[in-house]
Order: C-alpha cells, then structure tokens, then sequence
C-alpha cells in the first residue's frame, strides 16, 4: 500500500513519537540548564503539530490495526492536552530540583504516543504493543527520584504487577484468539468456542481494569502516584486511564457486535443474542468493580493528607464512575458508551491540569503536596489557586464543569437502564469525596503560608494549567463541539470504513 | 434575549473583574476593583428591573443532548412574576454585597467582587432556568463562589462551616439529580413544561411521582432550610462574611422557596396536597423554633441565621396552605427579608469588621458612640420584626392572614413567631445600642459613607415597598396563586369539607403560567 496513503490517520502518532524521538536526540548537545528550557518546548510543538493532524484526521481504519472516530478524535485531544500540560508541570520539577538530565520529556512524550496507540487501536496486538511503549515509559518516570523510598517501592510495585496484568492480558487474548481465530477486537466467535470467548474476555477485562486503577485490582495505584513526581502523577493518571478505557470499551463493542468488523468507539450498537450471553456474566464483574471502587476510592480519599494519595484514591473512584458506563441496557437497547468518552475527555484535562498546579505549588522535591504545605497557596499564586479550585470542582462532579457533564451523563444512562438504586450510590459517594476535594481547596485559599515556594520556570506551566481550566469550564458552558454530546440515530453502523486510499475516506 | 443578557451579563462581569487585574494586591487594587464591581452590579440591576414591569419574554436554545438517552438539554429562560421578583431581589442585593465586602476584602477585592458576580450570575441562572439540567447545574454551582469566599474571607470556624454547607447541600441535592435523571429516562425530556405536562399526564405512576416528590422537596428543604435540614445555616452564616451574607440570606435562601413555589406545586400536585400538613407542621416548627433559639443566641450572626429560619419556616407554611393570601404574602416576604436580612447582616457585618467580635455581650452603648448606626440598626431590626410600614408587616400579615383561613391554629401558633421575632431583635438592639458600654473595648467608630450608603437604599426599599406592597403581589402573587391552583385543586378533592373559595376565573393553570412569554 502507499505509505503516503497511510499518513493522515496515523499522523498523530507518529509526529508525536517523532517528537519523542527529536527530543531524546536533542538532549546530549544541550547542558543542563538548558535542557530544561528547550527540551520541552521540543516535546509540545510535536503534540501541539499532533493535535492539529488530530482534529483534520479522517476517520476510518488502516488494516483493521488502528482507526479513527469521532470518539477517538477527542480522546487523543484529551491525551495530548493532558501531556502538554503535564510536561509543563515536569519542566516545573526538573528545572526547580536541578535534576540532571532531560530525558523524561522524551519518556513523557513517547508514552504519550502509546496511548494515543492505545486509543487507536483495534486489534489486541496493536493494543498490546502500545500498552508497553507506554508504560515502560511511565514505569521509568515513577522512578525519577532514584534517591527516594517510596519511588522505588512505586516503581517496584508498579512494573512487578503490571507485568503480571500485562500476562493476564496477553493470556486473554490467547484465549480469545482461540476462540475466533484473530486478535481483532470483536472478531467472529466460532462455534462451540463461547467458553474460551467468555474467559478471554475476563482475562483482557482484568488486564484492562489493573490499568485504569478499579477495585479490585487498585492495590498498585496509591503507592504509584504517591512515588512519583507530582507532574508524573498526573500525566499518567490522565492519560493511561484513557487508553485502558479505550481498550475497555473497543472490547465491549467488539462483543456486542461479534461481527469482525472494526469497532468505532461512538458506535450505537444493539448487542447480539450471543455477545450478551458473554456480556451479561462479564457484566457482573465489572459493575461489582465499578461499585466497589466508588465506594473504596471516595471514602479512602477522605483520610488522605498528601495531594498525590488523594488523586490516588480518587482516581479509583473516577475509574469506579466511568466502569459504570458498562450497564447493560435491557435486551433490545442499544449500547451507547459516548458517556464514558465525555467523562474520560473531562477527567484527563482536570487531572493533568490539578497534578500541574500542584507540581508548580508544591516547592523542592514536592515536600509540600500535603494539605499542610498547600496552606494558603491559593493566595500566593491565585492562577494556580483559581485553577485547581476548578479541577476540584470538576473531580467533585460539581457544575458548572466537565466533570458535572460527565457524571451526569453516565449515571442518567445508569437510570435510564434502571439503575437509579446505583446511581444514588454513586453520587453520595461523590458527596464524601467532594468532602475531600473540599478540604484541599479550603487549605488552598485559607490564611497566609510564611514562604514563598522554590518555583522553576513557568511559561508553559502557567498556559497549560490556564488552558486546561479554561476547556473544563469553556466545554461544559458549550459542549456542541464535542461530537459526543450531539443526537445520533438509536442504532448505526458500528464498522469503520477503510482509511485509504485517501479518495475513499468519508 | 433579555433574559440571556442578564443571566450572562454577571458572568462577562466576573470575567471583566478577574482580567483587569493589577499586579499588586493593595489598597489602590482593591478600590479599583471595588469601582468597577460597583458600577457592573448597578447596570445588571437596571437591565434586570424590566422583568418586574412584566417585560423579558424567554429564551431557548438546544445546549447538549444528553448521550445515551433521548433527552435534549436546552438553554431556556423563561420569567413569570415570581421568577421576576426573585431577579429583582438577586440584582438588587449584589450591589450591596459588593459595597458591604469593601471592609474585609482590603487588597483582594477583586477575588470577592468576581466571586460574587459568579454567584449572582448561577443564582439569576437558577430563577430564569425553565429546564431542569439548567436549573440543577446552576443550583449547584452556586456553591463555589460561596466556598471560595468562605475559605478566603471566612471566620475561624470557616473550615467547619463549609464542610456543613457543601455536605449538606450536596446530600440534599443528590436525590434531586436522581429525580432528573428518572425524568429524562421516563419522559425523555428536561424541558419544565414538558414535565409538567407528562406528570400531570400521569406518564410516571403515581408511586414513582412520590419518590420525585420527596428527591425536590428534600433539595429545597435544605436550601431554605427546614428543620430539620437546618444544621449547616447558623455555621455558615456566622462565618461569611458580612457582605456575601447579604446574598446568602438575602437571596440564596429565598431558592429554595421559589423551588417549593416553581417546581414542586406544579409538578406534583397531588403529592404537595397530601403531604402538606407535614410541610406545614415542619414550616411552623422552624418558625416558632428558629425565633425561640433564636432568643437564647449570644452571638448576633448566630441570632439572625436563626431568624432567618423562623421567618422562611413562615413562607414555607403559607406556601403549602395554598391560600392566595398566603402566597401574595409569601412573595412580599421572600423580598422582604430579603432586603431587611440584607440590612442587618450588613450592620452586623460592620460592627464585626471593627471589633472583631459578634457578640452581644461584648457591646454596649452605641446609641451614643454611633447614632447613625443606631438609627439604622433600629429601623433595620423594627422592619425584621414586621413592623407596620415595612414590607416585612405586609409579608407577615398576609401570610398570616392566609394561614388563618387555612386553619385557625395554625396562624395562632406561627404568631408565635413574630412576638418572640420582636423579642430577640429588641433585646440586640436593647443589648448594642442602650446597653451599658464595654469595658475595655477599643472606642467605635460611628458608620462611614461607605456602611452608611450599602445600608440606607435597602431600608428605603423596604419601607416603600411596605406602603406599596401591591406592586409585587400584582404580578408575583398572582404567577404565585397560578403555580398553586393545581395543588390546590387537589387540596380540595381531598377534604370532604367546604370548598375553598376558587381563584378569579381568569386564572389559567400552572402550565401556562410557567410557559408566559
């Protein structure tokens, strides 16, 4: 095929790993100071060009490897906000801790790459390999402070059990190759072959729920974001949580659907007699999840005193509300996932855009991440003060926000399945860990701290921080950009069209 | 489009507050910020007074469809008379908030003006909203500038104070969203008149109806608050500051009247009529509780939150009677209190600012050490108290009146109310103004132009409106007696007894009057 043809789909992808690339070849001409003023910069004109090649991409799919949708557009715009923004708040850590060395914006920026693999992807592989390129980067990150404990017990725990999940995921997809006869995402199931379908399936549905951080495969994920750096945290808090969600839900569809055909991630499907008789059991275990996490993320954060442990548990929580977009409706309805999507688009810029702010706020080695060292910041820097006040308004569900709009449309799909017993679960839920959120912002904007925080350079942090807040608010005020909010027709085609040759594409 | 202009008009003020920003949070700063507030909060005013003549037509626009579900979410702004009464009450009262916040916010006024301009914005919001996503999203997102100007401004206590306001308030509407959500899943619509409409088209069995019932009157109940929903008010009124206390009693709580009145009569009438002797019972509770706690209070923001519960646990008990006394008698008072609640924390506010302390103890002998603010604070506390001549009386005597006709025991026992009301608040002023003088208390100072001026306009308001009380029972009692009808129907149909006298019959039900272009 025409190499040429394959290039607008997967333009986003490849000038980001570009960029990675640049970076990490730039790095050793440059000396230390300065490669915390310019690599950077490297890393964002790459996502910003990414970002661009993103929103005029064509739909469809390359092979059945990856494809495009209007889902998976704003997904990888969500992700590439999110690392811009995070590598604001890394060049903020790096500079102001002297740290030696300007790898990591090449690590961040190729991770960033995976995921918007992760996102693209429609077949097991491709996920796979994507999966890999972007979390032996982040493990490589969590670990950046070599000379701290808790960075080595993040690290060690992280890489031990995700390489364990990874395993699971891998024998997942063996088995459900097995049982179609491909690694695509909703392949055609063989007769006779439900039963490897079925535990293929649970097997690359734990993978994917270790990845996102639901109960109860959670155990990793306080350790991790507390052992991180504060700007670590929050890259990948945003992003990996997008791509094992992609996953999630291209493995979803893929079933409802059962047809072999590419899966669109905004599709309407009406699940097959036999994908729901895999769906229903799978059901079970990932609403338990959902539930459980909801319930163990929002009280866990209550008692949290680090900045980092409490998006730690709240992002169980997030993960146990966006789990809950795989209710299945009553037979006969179609399945929508477009909720999850607007919640994961909210919720990544709200995460990489709090984590930053906090990065920028929290002074030398992020020692002051706790509610104590965050005292009255609010009113030293009213940017960051006004901003995180709104991230947090959006991690509470709290209007007039992202995070408002995506809970609200998860849990009204919740009740439209019947679900309203779960939904108010879920939002008294949400009312402990607004109690949370509550006591941060409080701590933020009270009294007046005695020192000024060591700040490194501020450029790209101050616009990122600026620019995720204004989306969460801009896009909540007037969402009709966001395909994800528009009225479809009940059922539509869930197959994408092929992407090349380029006279083709829709 | 008058109705998007004065629900976006705060909002491009907030905006405008945070962007002209100087470098340096000083006192220059702040005076500058305090100007320019000023004169935004005055012209959003004048553009929202059209509304009370019966002018604003409505708005409507598609927001978001809901993914999902077939419900599309609209921007639609409509007014009534009680919708227009409220914007008044809104618009008026943030100017005030804003001249009444000059003395605590110093150099950072500008984080208060926009705070307050954000929440008068959600607040218009809420009373022009005629969708129910609308109206939940500005209801709750009201509570941030709240929050911010409690953590920022707040008392000692603010810590505690929020976690009261947001928990509660945010447990209280929980339910509420759920009830949306039952709504969108089953009628497929937010739109208010729709709702209605499917409702009373009995679309939703009656069973579920009782459900959605409780969810409303639970969220309302805690913005008025009922007792015994009222456990976050005194906190969180004794820690704001004086200023934004002007809007939170001023106007936040009258929202959760105006729910009662604009949602939860029309859309469930018959549930309102049955259950309303528990509303009725609780309402005179609050009323005669709210005033004899009031009574034991030694700290004078402490007092007046619990006056505030015993006036509005008035409202709500003649509300619920579904006389038309009551309900022109109602809107009276939700301006009312409004403006005098405004006057006195304002007051309040400024002895606090000087002494830093609300106590009545810790006051004595202003009458000579500060005549002017002794003059105020008297004629503010006789017009609290429902004096003949302010709106107050005009508001209390109506509603009264109709809590008479209703049942006699119950305008005995809520009369209570308003003798032990004169009871507090002369024992305040007996305490402040003629009480002996404090030892050992720096000297105080009498009002300035400033204190003087935020306070004056409110009083004047107050007293007009009490020799005019027509000019809002004209048009908001009327809209008031319309959203009532049905349930008052339905009253009716439940008593064997007499039948209440009928409205003129050129009242036309609820549905229309919610949908009044």
């Amino acid at each position: 095929m025409d190499p040429v043809a394959l290039f607008p789909l997967l333009a986003p992808i490849i000038l980001v790993l570009a960029g990675g690339l640049i970076t990490l070849a730039a790095e050793p001409f440059l000396q230390n100071e300065a490669k915390h003023r310019w690599l950077p910069w490297i890393s964002v004109v790459a996502l910003l060009a990414a970002a661009v090649a993103q929103f005029v991409a064509p739909t469809g799919h390359l092979h059945g490897m990856f494809g495009n949708d209007e889902a998976r557009r704003w997904l990888c715009l969500a992700v590439i906000a999110a690392a811009a923004c995070s590598l604001g708040g890394l060049q903020q850590t790096l500079d102001r801790d002297r740290f030696a060395g300007g790898e990591s914006y090449a690590l961040a920026t190729i991770a960033t790459a995976g995921v918007l693999g992760m996102v693209m992807s429609l077949d097991a592989i491709a996920f796979f390999v994507s999966v890999e390129t972007a979390a032996l980067a982040i493990y490589a990150l969590v670990g950046l402070r070599r000379h701290r404990a808790e960075s080595n017990e993040a690290i060690l725990k992280y890489f031990v059990m995700g390489a364990v999940f990874s395993g699971i995921f891998l024998y997942g997809v063996a088995l459900m190759y097995g049982a179609t006869g491909s690694t695509r995402f909703g392949a055609v199931i063989l007769p006779e072959r439900e039963t490897y379908a079925l535990f293929g399936a649970a097997l690359m549905a734990a993978g994917l729920l270790f990845k996102v951080g639901s109960v109860p495969f959670h155990a990793w994920a306080p350790d991790a974001y507390t052992g991180a750096p504060v700007a670590v945290t929050g890259l990948m808090g945003a992003i990996i949580k997008v791509g094992g969600f992609a996953g999630l839900g291209a493995l979803w569809l893929g079933l409802a659907a059962g047809d072999g055909k590419p899966v669109a991630l905004d599709a309407v499907v009406e699940a097959t007699a036999a994908g729901r008789k895999l769906m229903e059991p799978l059901q079970l275990l990932i609403v338990i999840s959902a539930i459980l996490s909801l319930v163990v993320g929002n009280f866990a954060a209550l008692k949290q005193t680090s900045v980092r442990r409490l998006i730690g548990f709240s992002a169980i929580a997030h993960a146990g509300y966006m789990t809950l977009a795989f209710v299945l409706p009553g037979s006969g309805e179609a399945i929508d996932l477009r909720p999850l999507w607007l919640y994961a688009v909210g919720y990544a810029l709200a995460t990489a855009g709090a984590l930053t702010a906090v990065a920028a706020l929290a002074g030398r080695e992020d020692a002051k991440d706790d509610l104590a060292g965050l005292h009255g910041r609010g009113r030293q820097a009213p940017l960051y003060g006004l901003a995180l006040t709104i991230f947090l308004a959006s991690f509470a569900g709290l209007p007039p926000t992202l995070g408002f709009i995506g809970k609200f449309a998860i849990l009204a799909q919740v009740v439209q399945y019947g679900g309203w017993m779960i939904a108010l679960v879920g939002l008294i839920a949400a009312v402990a860990g607004a109690g949370a959120y509550l006591r941060l912002a409080v701590q933020l904007w009270a009294g007046t701290p005695k020192d000024e925080p060591v700040v490194g350079t501020q450029t790209l942090t101050r616009w990122g921080v600026a620019t995720a807040a204004v989306l969460v608010v801009a896009l909540t005020a007037w969402p009709r950009p966001l395909p994800l909010t528009q009225t479809v027709p009940a059922v539509q085609a869930n197959a994408l069209p092929a992407a090349a040759p380029p006279a083709e594409v829709k | 489009m008058l109705l998007l202009a004065i629900f976006l008009a705060p909002i491009a003020a907030a905006v405008i507050a945070v962007l002209a920003h100087s470098k340096d949070a000083d006192q220059g700063a702040g005076d500058a910020a305090h100007r320019l507030g000023l004169v935004l909060a005055f012209a959003i005013a004048a553009l929202a007074t059209p509304l009370a003549l019966g002018h604003g037509g409505s708005f409507d626009a598609t927001w978001f469809a809901v993914p999902g579900t077939d419900a599309v979410v609209h921007l639609k702004l409509g007014t009534d008379g009680v919708t227009a009464w409220m914007v008044q009450l809104i618009a008026w009262l943030t100017p005030f908030a804003i001249l009444g916040g000059r003395g605590v916010a110093g150099g950072r006024m500008r984080e208060y003006v926009a705070a307050i301009f954000f929440c008068e914005a959600m607040m218009l919001g809420a009373v022009l909203a005629r969708d129910l996503v609308l109206f939940y999203v500005c209801y709750e997102a009201m509570l941030v500038p709240i929050l911010v100007l409690l953590a920022i401004f707040g008392g000692p206590e603010r810590r505690q104070a929020a976690l009261w306001f947001v928990l509660m308030t945010m447990l209280g509407s929980a339910p509420l969203l759920v009830a949306i959500w039952v709504i969108i899943a089953q009628l497929g619509t937010t739109d208010l008149v729709a709702a209605i409409a499917g409702l009373q088209a009995g679309e939703i069995s009656a069973n579920t109806q009782g459900w959605l019932f409780w969810a409303f009157a639970l969220a309302f109940a805690v913005k008025v608050p009922l007792v015994p929903l009222h456990a976050w008010q005194a906190r969180t009124y004794s820690e704001v500051p004086g200023g934004a206390a002007v809007l939170l009693a001023g106007a936040m709580a009258k929202l959760g009247v105006y729910g009662f009145l604009v949602f939860v009569l029309p859309m469930f009438p018959q549930k309102s009529a049955e259950h309303a002797q528990l509303f009725i019972i609780l309402g005179v509770i609050g009323a005669v509780g709210g005033a004899v706690v009031a009574l034991a209070q030694d700290d004078a923001k402490r007092m007046l939150a619990y006056s505030s519960l015993s006036h509005l646990g008035l409202v709500v008990t003649g509300i619920f009677t579904f006389q038309q006394a009551a309900l022109d008698g109602a809107v009276i008072q939700m301006v009312a209190h409004g403006l005098s609640a405004a006057a006195l924390f304002l007051l309040v506010g400024a002895i606090e600012e000087r002494t830093r302390s609300p106590y009545l103890d810790d006051h004595g002998g202003f009458a000579s050490k500060a005549p002017l603010f002794t003059i105020l604070f008297v004629i503010a506390a006789l017009a609290a108290a429902g004096l003949p001549g302010t709106a107050n009386f005009a508001g209390e005597f109506l509603l009264l009146l109709g809590a008479w006709k209703s049942a006699p025991w119950i305008a005995a026992v809520a009369g209570l109310s308003v003798i032990l009301g004169a009871a507090y608040l002369l024992t305040l002023v007996q305490k402040w103004c003629y009480g002996k003088t404090s030892e050992g208390r720096a000297e105080i100072t009498d009002l300035n132009t400033r204190e003087a001026l935020s306070v004056i306009p409110l009083l004047a308001a107050s007293i007009w409106l009490g020799f005019q009380p027509g000019i809002i029972s004209g048009y908001g009692g009327k809209t008031a007696g319309q959203l009532a009808e049905p349930a008052r129907a339905a009253a009716a149909a439940l008593k064997p007894g007499p039948v209440p006298a009928a409205l003129p019959a050129d009242s036309a039900p609820a549905v229309s009057a919610t949908v009044e272009k």
